[in-house]
């Protein structure tokens, strides 16, 4: 019998969901199988359920995964940007060529949103915590004046809009187009931000 | 001889019928041949009368939600006053029942994430649909006067592709329901659409 370390599983099941995290990003949420996501992370396939019961409960890990991976990130541009210039950092950041190019590594929302309405309640539930995460992120940088429902409203706009100017960028096929819809993109996004 | 060729047209019709929805409803994943065909009542043999490949079948699919989108922003645009038209269009376009209504709803929302997925002509389709919809929102906003109407309806467009896919994400109906209701008025008030009273009595709200 092979004694492996302590922690060797938790290893291995951070392993599986990082990897399935990209996948389920790249190809979506039905091209994540069991046996290929196994081969890929050099593990037998058998080895899978000795961290999860179903495939569902790998979907689930893999999609908080991906979304946490974005909130930190969005929450590390924000707070490393000048006072009072985090929304724009945040935008730049998001409405950005390198974002457009690597969906894989990129905001897991606007990477499956899509595909969720096909998923089972649970799986939509923790996808909106997620959402709520990053619309209070958004709302935390709007004027302190407005109300907290004028801020939340803006927020979930905004994000809107970020969201769907990144998902027209990815369906463009013209440099030109994709670059007018980041540029003004960018733009109406930070006049969401401006005016109450 | 007429009628066969009708008959012949009716029957590719009816795939493309099908493909359209099985791509709206599962992305091109859902696109599967023999599966598609048994749908339409048809043996998987029969396919290739109608389509050259599969990437074909995707491709006239896509053209054919291009058709649909003109449609869409058409009938609620056209021979209307200018206002009127692009206040019907985001209520139609974020309708409670779109939610639901992927099968018949505009593809942006629905193909974002199958963009590198999809066969080259068929993305070339799919950049011509997303000019169409910028080009038609700045020609309502030019009409009405917005300060850099280009820009403005890109943002608009964006926001409106943005809120419908979140709003099917949304775990209950009440949530999708609330999301919507905002945008359209958020959407609307940046249009200029809004008239005095339904501004102040948002801002008492």
């Amino acid at each position: 019998m092979v004694r492996y370390a302590k922690g060797h599983k938790d290893a291995s099941r951070e392993k599986i969901v990082a990897h399935a995290s990209t996948r389920l990003r790249k190809d979506g949420i039905k091209a994540v199988g069991v046996r290929g996501l196994m081969t890929e992370a050099g593990l037998t396939h058998g080895a899978f359920y000795a961290h999860f019961p179903a495939r569902s409960d790998l979907v689930a890990a893999a999609m908080d995964h991906a979304m946490e991976d974005t909130i930190q990130h969005l929450r590390h541009v924000v707070s490393n940007a000048a006072d009072g210039r985090g929304l724009e950092a945040l935008v730049r950041s998001y409405l950005s060529a390198a974002h457009c190019a690597h969906v894989e590594l990129g905001c897991a929302a606007a990477a499956l949103a899509g595909e969720l309405a096909r998923e089972p309640l649970p799986i939509r539930e923790g996808f909106l915590s997620h959402i709520d995460e990053i619309t209070d992120l958004i709302a935390s940088t709007l004027p302190s004046a407005w109300t907290q429902k004028a801020r939340t409203e803006r927020a979930y706009a905004i994000f809107s809009a970020l969201m769907g100017s990144l998902q027209l960028m990815r369906l463009a096929s013209h440099p030109d187009q994709i670059k007018e819809l980041m540029q003004n993109g960018r733009k109406a996004a930070l006049i969401l931000a401006a005016h109450p | 001889m007429v009628e066969r060729c009708r008959q012949k047209e009716r029957t590719r019709e009816r795939i493309l019928d099908e493909a359209a929805r099985a791509l709206r409803e599962q992305g091109s994943e859902g696109i599967r041949v023999a599966e598609l065909m048994q749908r339409a009542g048809l043996t998987h043999g029969g396919f290739y009368a109608h389509f050259k490949s599969r990437n074909d079948l995707i491709g006239e699919a896509i053209a054919r939600m291009r058709t649909d989108s003109r449609e869409m922003l058409g009938r609620n645009l056209d021979q209307r006053d200018v206002a009127e038209g692009l206040g019907a269009l985001i209520d139609d376009y974020l309708s409670d029942d779109r939610v639901r209504r992927v099968d018949t709803s505009c593809p942006l929302p629905v193909l974002g994430q199958e963009a590198r997925r999809l066969p080259s002509a068929a993305r070339s389709l799919l950049s011509e649909t997303i000019d169409t919809f910028r080009t038609r929102m700045a020609e309502s906003l030019t009409k009405l006067g917005a300060h850099s109407p280009e820009r403005l309806g890109d943002s608009l467009a964006s926001e409106m592709v943005g809120a419908m896919t979140l709003a099917r994400a949304m775990p209950d109906e009440a949530k999708a329901r609330a999301l919507l209701a905002a945008s359209r008025f958020e959407l609307k008030r940046r249009a200029g659409l809004l008239s005095e009273p339904e501004l102040t009595n948002a801002a008492r709200a």
